[in-house]
């Protein structure tokens, strides 16, 4: 059994929402956006974790709780048995070096007035990864390990493309030698075949560096790609969450079957008898009661729309949070 | 060449280009002679004045522009072109003193409220409020006049005013660059918030303010040279463009040229600056 790195464990977090001048003369209760409302999750030494849901879904706002940029209202997030929440934890930058993200919009996530070697060497200096010296040596080699030519560290963000951006703001993450790596969206700014090249790129450097990783996308077949494991995500909650290949061929969840089906297929047979969801996504501001889902079932029950379903273990499946899950499963 | 000496001479190429794209622009090129021409008439102006600004010659006075006295003499018989070019030490200093001060506060303050957010920036946002509510020479005046008349005090006075400006600008650009995922990217990576602001978003959010700073200079001229015709600025027999207007006031129907030429100057001057800051916008917006 590998090692459990990051356990997270009934992660909320709701933003309020302002509330305008008439809302508090008429005493109208505050308003919140409850982004994750109970995610629990644990990241395996070595794996990949897909995590994957429609927009609006949460997905983003759990990368960002990982690595501490947004605090969560209640639960928790152990790093190696330690709350990386606690007082100590916040004061302690280790856990900002073995734990790194990535970012969708590589046009954003790079300081423009920065070169790439000022930038990767910042990183190298306030984590001590290196001696002074060395530093020049180990921005060389850090460049050589994303692919990216020798001269690119004295050119500034604007000469480069999307492509190699995203090369870049990985070779920073690498730099101080992280143990897990968050990308969020790494590749959906990209051109599909660049898109291939950064993530075959991650996958060999997981390989190589023995990183977990979190992979936060909306791209299904990419996800699947790229997975041991996937977590299926639905109005801050995870619906779903088991082996890639099994969760992929046999959703167990109606939503991920929703989802899954709604994916282009490449095999011309398929004529796609894709289940149609009715409705939309309802607003965070108004999570349902029940079920988060129950509102666009098509299995409803009375007990869906009072009772929240945990996730519980199906047999020869992953872990489903569904009231009916034998019976769905059955039929299909 | 050596190839080496080809990329040693393209990296030092880059920022010549820019300016040079900026001095292309005949506004940016004519707003650096300005000022450039002014800077040397304030540091040096002995080199330049034809006499000494505070010889008194009673057999001269009022006497219209002439070749000996280009711009004329005052009813002390001082030569007015010679008291015009030593009030631009008085006048450059003015732009820079009455400026460079609010311009460090309003920026740091802007910076950490921007940054921070929070109660700090809810009663930055009240002072920002009131104080911009009142007319900006109308609350100087009042500064002054409990300080008392005097350059200093007139420093002090602008400073503690406009730094309200700078630090309005600096903070919206701050909170706007944190938008950008670089800033969440230093979040992540455990910098600390000074090397945050500091090094990554204050470079990148400052070139509103640098703009800003240039017309400010020109508005700082023509402030000073304002309390100084209303004698709570520079003080007589100090050449100052506003002290040498008022002084000229008195005899504007028949000595005409003594408040003109002061009053050119300052125009001249002010255009320099705005131009210049016109150019500046150009040549500091980040490409990419």
């Amino acid at each position: 059994m590998t090692q459990t790195v990051m356990k997270i464990d009934d992660l909320h977090l709701s933003f309020p929402v302002s509330r305008s001048l008439l809302d508090v003369v008429q005493r109208k209760p505050g308003k919140s956006v409850n982004a994750l409302n109970g995610v629990s999750l644990e990241l395996k030494q070595g794996e990949t974790l897909g995590v994957v849901g429609e927009s609006g879904c949460g997905k983003s706002t759990l990368a960002r709780c990982i690595v501490r940029l947004y605090a969560p209202t209640s639960g928790q997030i152990h790093f190696e048995d330690e709350n990386i929440f606690g007082a100590a934890a916040r004061k302690d930058r280790s856990y900002n070096r073995r734990v790194q993200m990535m970012f969708q919009d590589p046009y954003s996530s790079l300081n423009p007035r920065m070169s790439t070697g000022d930038i990767l060497a910042e990183a190298l200096r306030v984590h001590q990864m290196r001696p002074e010296s060395e530093i020049a040596a180990r921005v060389a080699e850090l460049l050589e390990l994303v692919r990216l030519p020798q001269d690119a560290a004295d050119k500034l963000p604007h000469e480069f493309s999307g492509g190699q951006r995203q090369r870049i703001a990985i070779a920073r993450a690498l730099a101080v030698e992280p143990e897990v790596l968050i990308a969020d969206e790494l590749v959906s700014a990209l051109d599909v075949s660049v898109q291939a090249q950064v993530v075959n790129l991650l996958l060999e450097l997981q390989d190589r560096l023995n990183l977990t990783i979190l992979f936060v996308a909306h791209d299904l077949r990419l996800v699947r790609h790229v997975s041991n494991r996937v977590a299926v995500i639905y109005l801050g909650r995870i619906v779903e969450i088991g082996d890639s290949e099994t969760l992929f061929s046999a959703p167990s969840h109606p939503y991920s079957q929703a989802l899954l089906s709604a994916a282009p297929s490449l095999d011309p047979d398929d004529k796609g008898a894709a289940i149609q969801l009715e409705g939309e996504l309802p607003s965070p501001l108004n999570v349902p009661s029940g079920c988060p889902f129950h509102v666009r079932c098509r299995h409803v029950t009375a007990q869906c729309r009072t009772v929240v379903p945990v996730l519980r273990v199906l047999e020869g499946r992953g872990e489903v949070a569904c009231h009916l899950a034998e019976e769905v499963n059955q039929h299909a | 060449m050596s190839d080496a000496a080809v990329t040693s001479a393209k990296t030092s190429d880059a920022p010549q280009t820019r300016v040079q794209i900026a001095l292309r622009k005949p506004g940016f090129l004519i707003g650096a002679v300005i000022i450039g021409c002014s800077a040397l008439l304030a540091l040096f102006p002995g080199l330049f004045s034809p006499y000494d600004p505070n010889f008194i010659d009673y057999l001269a006075v009022r006497q219209p522009p002439s070749w000996a006295h280009p711009f004329g003499t005052d009813m002390l018989g001082r030569d007015a072109l010679s008291r015009v070019i030593h009030a631009y030490t008085v006048n450059m200093q003015m732009a820079i003193l009455a400026t460079v001060f609010a311009l460090t506060i309003g920026v740091t303050v802007g910076a950490l409220v921007g940054y921070y957010r929070g109660v700090a920036d809810m009663i930055f946002g009240r002072v920002v409020d009131a104080v911009i509510t009142f007319p900006f020479l109308v609350l100087v005046i009042a500064v002054v006049a409990v300080l008392g008349p005097g350059l200093i005090n007139m420093y002090i006075a602008i400073t503690l005013v406009g730094w309200v400006y700078y630090a309005r600008l600096m903070r919206a650009e701050v909170i706007a660059q944190m938008g950008n995922d670089y800033a969440s990217a230093g979040i992540v990576m455990g910098y600390s918030d000074r090397r945050i602001i500091f090094r990554h978003l204050l470079p990148n959010a400052i070139t509103p303010v640098i703009v800003y700073w240039m017309t400010d200079m020109a508005l700082a001229i023509l402030l000073g040279s304002s309390l100084g015709y209303l004698g709570l600025g520079a003080q007589p027999p100090q050449a100052e463009w506003g002290v040498l207007i008022a002084e000229g006031r008195n005899f504007i129907t028949t000595a005409w040229w003594l408040s003109l030429m002061p009053g050119i100057a300052i125009v001249i001057t002010g255009l320099g600056f705005s131009l210049i800051g016109d150019g500046l916008a150009d040549l500091l917006r980040p490409r990419g």
